[in-house]
């Protein structure tokens, strides 16, 4: 349940998150405000699904806010989207996330094979770091090392494409 | 109010910080002490929490991951070991200290930060020399790292300037708070500047607060040099000559006056007064790098001022007679709430929420 949740959210922040660089620091600055107003945050048992539970609503606002804005383009099928799980994404933003996925892709393979390796078997073929680890030969903490490396790398990356457009 | 960002670009300590999270919530390797951990972590910076939801996000990205990759997984794994091989062979043919040979697959690592920055348009590194500006936002800390592997940890609304450029390493507190932990290098000291106040260090730890003219140093560790600034300069254009520009000194030529010796588990005052170290509270002089405010028997209207830092809407309180009470309390920094309940019970206040503010009165 929380997973699904958690995944739709991704989904949902992959596409509001990259580009509008000005809003997701409003966004980000809101979501962080909610949850230092947490009160007696401390029993929260699972803060990763709260904190999606945080975002999700700020995002939901903000999501209406601007379907109060005529001039905005569809922002309806945002909401729609967030809340039925249909993700139905604009062919232009597909586009993008594409070229972007394929910039990041050829980077990381000529750094480091061994890192690109890993991040495709771990995220995509669902290996554990162990099996991951026997493959390349190394050991299972080596192995998460790549993972890291990798991902930081792919999110610095994108970072980079996304205010230098 | 809104905070000074160097280039908006996330911070790569905080990067790395947040994929070790989210690698830990996917390996499922999170018991209830992290999780505490994590939120504390969250709860620290807006920086924490964007970085964290960019993760996320590529996440979700990468499964299509494999859709651009060119070859099947065997072939991938086989690419990743000839990558090795090749490492090894060349490693080989240099006579090297044995050792060296099997570090060589983790020297690849050491050079990520160079890959990074030429595939990061170099926006950052060219133009900009190396000065550069960290700051924080109401109700935010964060540490950084410097490039010396000194640690800079600002509180709340605080802002720094670190200029690494000659012999020296040198930093302006330019407002706020900032607790700083310097890495060894004698033939490099470590000098901060504030209000009315220099503070020379090699290596060691201490608190450097500014308030609006005078300057607190508390020593955590080790033994500092504080010096009273010149009084012909304003506070804050410590050694900065008009234009913003720094008046290229000699090493050797530390600020006016006598410097005096600040040791662990002092602290001073410089002002306008005669430095004089006295015996300090080092728990609660940095009780606000976990979230604390101590107080021992503190004017109220001093307590409202140091909560007043970390809060976006400022407790408000005009009544002379409660502003000069005493209190005295350990609360944290985010609960508000539980400072002002405090408050209700103690003197019989009441409290009103406006956007822009929270005033305190009495019923």
């Amino acid at each position: 349940m929380e997973q699904t949740h958690g995944r739709q959210l991704r989904r949902f922040l992959s596409a509001r998150m990259r580009g509008a660089a000005a809003d997701v620091s409003d966004l980000t600055q809101e979501i962080f405000l909610r949850l230092l107003r947490i009160e007696n945050h401390e029993a929260i048992r699972n803060p990763q699904a709260y904190l999606y539970t945080v975002a999700s609503h700020v995002l939901h606002q903000y999501s209406l806010r601007r379907a109060a804005a005529p001039e905005k383009m569809a922002p309806l099928q945002v909401v729609l989207e967030l809340h039925s799980g249909a993700t139905a994404p604009d062919p232009a933003d597909q586009l993008d996330t594409e070229q972007r996925l394929e910039k990041v892709s050829r980077a990381l393979e000529a750094l480091s094979p061994r890192a690109y390796a890993t991040l495709v078997m771990y995220r995509c073929e669902g290996l554990t770091l162990q099996q991951i680890g026997d493959r390349l030969g190394v050991s299972a903490p080596m192995a998460r090392k790549y993972l890291l490396r990798a991902i930081a790398f792919c999110d610095q990356l994108l970072e980079d494409m996304e205010t230098k457009p | 109010m809104s905070p000074i960002r160097d280039s908006g670009m996330l911070h790569s300590q905080i990067r790395e910080e947040a994929v070790e999270w989210f690698l830990a919530f996917c390996e499922e390797n999170v018991d209830p002490a992290a999780c505490k951990q994590f939120n504390a972590w969250l709860r620290r910076s807006p920086e924490h929490v964007r970085g964290y939801l960019r993760i996320s996000a590529f996440w979700e990205e990468a499964e299509d991951l494999e859709r651009h990759t060119r070859y099947g997984i065997d072939e991938l794994v086989q690419r990743a070991l000839a990558e090795s091989n090749v490492v090894a062979l060349d490693s080989k043919s240099v006579p090297e200290p044995p050792l060296a040979t099997r570090r060589t697959a983790h020297l690849r690592w050491a050079l990520w930060p160079v890959a990074a920055c030429l595939l990061a348009v170099v926006l950052v590194w060219l133009g900009a020399d190396r000065t550069r500006t960290y700051a924080t936002a109401a109700g935010e800390q964060r540490t950084f790292v410097l490039a010396d592997g000194s640690a800079v940890e600002l509180n709340t609304r605080s802002s720094v300037v670190v200029r690494y450029t000659g012999p020296r390493r040198e930093v302006d507190l330019i407002q706020g708070q900032a607790l700083f932990r310097v890495a060894k290098d004698p033939s490099r000291p470590f000098l901060v500047y504030s209000a009315g106040a220099a503070i020379r260090a090699v290596g060691t730890q201490f608190d450097v607060l500014r308030k609006r003219d005078t300057t607190v140093v508390t020593v955590v560790e080790g033994q500092v040099a504080v010096s009273q600034a010149n009084a012909n300069q304003a506070p804050g254009d410590v050694g900065r000559v008009p234009g913003g520009h720094f008046a290229p000194e000699p090493a050797t030529a530390l600020p006016e006056r006598v410097p005096v010796l600040v040791s662990a588990g002092q602290r001073v005052v410089a002002g306008p007064q005669a430095l004089e170290p006295r015996t300090a509270d080092i728990a609660s002089a940095t009780a606000w790098t976990e979230g604390r405010l101590v107080f021992e028997s503190v004017p109220l209207g001093d307590a409202l001022e140091e909560f007043n830092r970390y809060l976006p809407r400022p407790l408000v309180l005009e009544d002379p007679e409660l502003l000069s009470m005493h209190v005295s309390g350990v609360f944290s920094v985010t609960e508000s709430r539980q400072f002002l309940e405090f408050l209700h019970r103690r003197f019989g206040t009441t409290s009103e929420e406006t956007d822009g503010e929270v005033r305190i009165t009495r019923l």
